[in-house]
C-alpha cells in the first residue's frame, strides 16, 4: 500500500470536471485507489464517491493506492491533485 | 463500452445528458429519445428498436443498456416490450447521480454490473437531508 498526504490545489476542489478528471486517472491503473479526507475514506474510481467526499481547494487529503501498480497510480493522482486540474 | 439509450417522458433524456455532460464533457455512444404529446407508443418503440439494430449492426459486440424515467410509463412500456425480440438491458427510475456512475465506468463494466450498481447507487443517492442534518 502507498499513502500519500496532499493538498488539493483546484480552485473548485474535487467536484465536477476535476472530480471526473481523478475518476478516468484512476481507472487507468488496476490497483484499488481511494482518497482518505476527514478520516472518511471515498473510493477514486466512483464520480459519485468522490462528489459525496465534498473535498474543497485547500484540503488536506491522503491518496492511497493499494495493488499491482499502486506505485504508479499513485505518482499520477498526486501529480494531479496537487495541479490546477484544468482549472485555471 | 456499453452503449446507452436514455428514453423518457418529454426532453428529461436529453436534458439528462446535458446536465451529465457539464460535468463529465461530451459523451458518444448516448442516444436519447423523447416521449412527447400526440405521440404514441408504437412510435417510440420504432425508434428505440431502429437504434437497437443499428448498434446490432455497427457494433455487434457492444453491450446494450436502456435507461428509462419511471417504471410503468410509456418509455419503460415501450422498451420492454423490445426485451422480448432483443437482448439488452434496462434500468428504470435513472437520476443524475446514476447517470453519472454509469457514464464514468462503462468503458470496463458490463452491463450486468452497471445494472447491480444503479439499483444500489439508487438506494444511497435519494436522501432526506433534513433527518441527515439531525444525525
Amino acid at each position: 500500500m502507498v499513502r500519500e498526504k496532499v493538498t488539493v490545489k483546484a480552485k473548485s476542489g474535487l467536484h465536477a470536471r476535476p472530480a471526473n478528471l481523478l475518476i478516468k486517472t484512476a481507472q487507468k491503473y488496476k490497483c484499488k485507489v481511494e482518497i482518505e479526507v476527514d478520516n472518511k475514506i471515498f473510493n477514486a474510481k466512483s464520480l459519485i464517491g468522490i462528489l459525496a467526499a465534498g473535498i474543497d481547494c485547500g484540503t488536506e487529503v491522503s491518496v492511497i493506492c493499494t495493488g499491482d501498480d499502486e506505485e504508479a497510480a499513485s505518482k499520477e493522482v498526486v501529480e494531479l491533485i496537487t495541479g490546477d486540474m484544468g482549472e485555471e | 463500452m456499453v452503449e446507452l439509450i436514455v428514453v423518457s417522458h418529454g426532453n428529461f433524456a436529453k436534458a439528462l445528458l446535458g446536465s451529465a455532460e457539464l460535468v463529465m464533457g461530451e459523451q458518444e455512444n448516448v442516444t436519447t429519445f423523447g416521449f412527447h404529446l400526440g405521440e404514441n407508443v408504437e412510435d417510440l418503440r420504432n425508434k428505440i428498436e431502429e437504434k437497437i439494430k443499428a448498434i446490432q449492426k455497427e457494433s455487434p459486440e457492444s453491450e446494450i443498456l436502456v435507461l428509462t424515467d419511471m417504471k410503468s410509463g410509456s418509455p419503460f412500456n415501450a422498451s420492454t416490450m423490445l426485451m422480448q425480440n432483443y437482448d439488452f438491458y434496462q434500468i428504470a427510475g435513472i437520476n443524475l447521480p446514476i447517470f453519472l456512475e454509469i457514464l464514468g465506468t462503462r468503458e470496463f463494466e458490463t452491463a450486468a454490473s452497471l445494472s447491480d450498481m444503479a439499483t444500489t447507487l439508487g438506494k444511497e443517492t435519494i436522501v432526506d437531508v433534513k433527518k441527515l442534518m439531525e444525525d
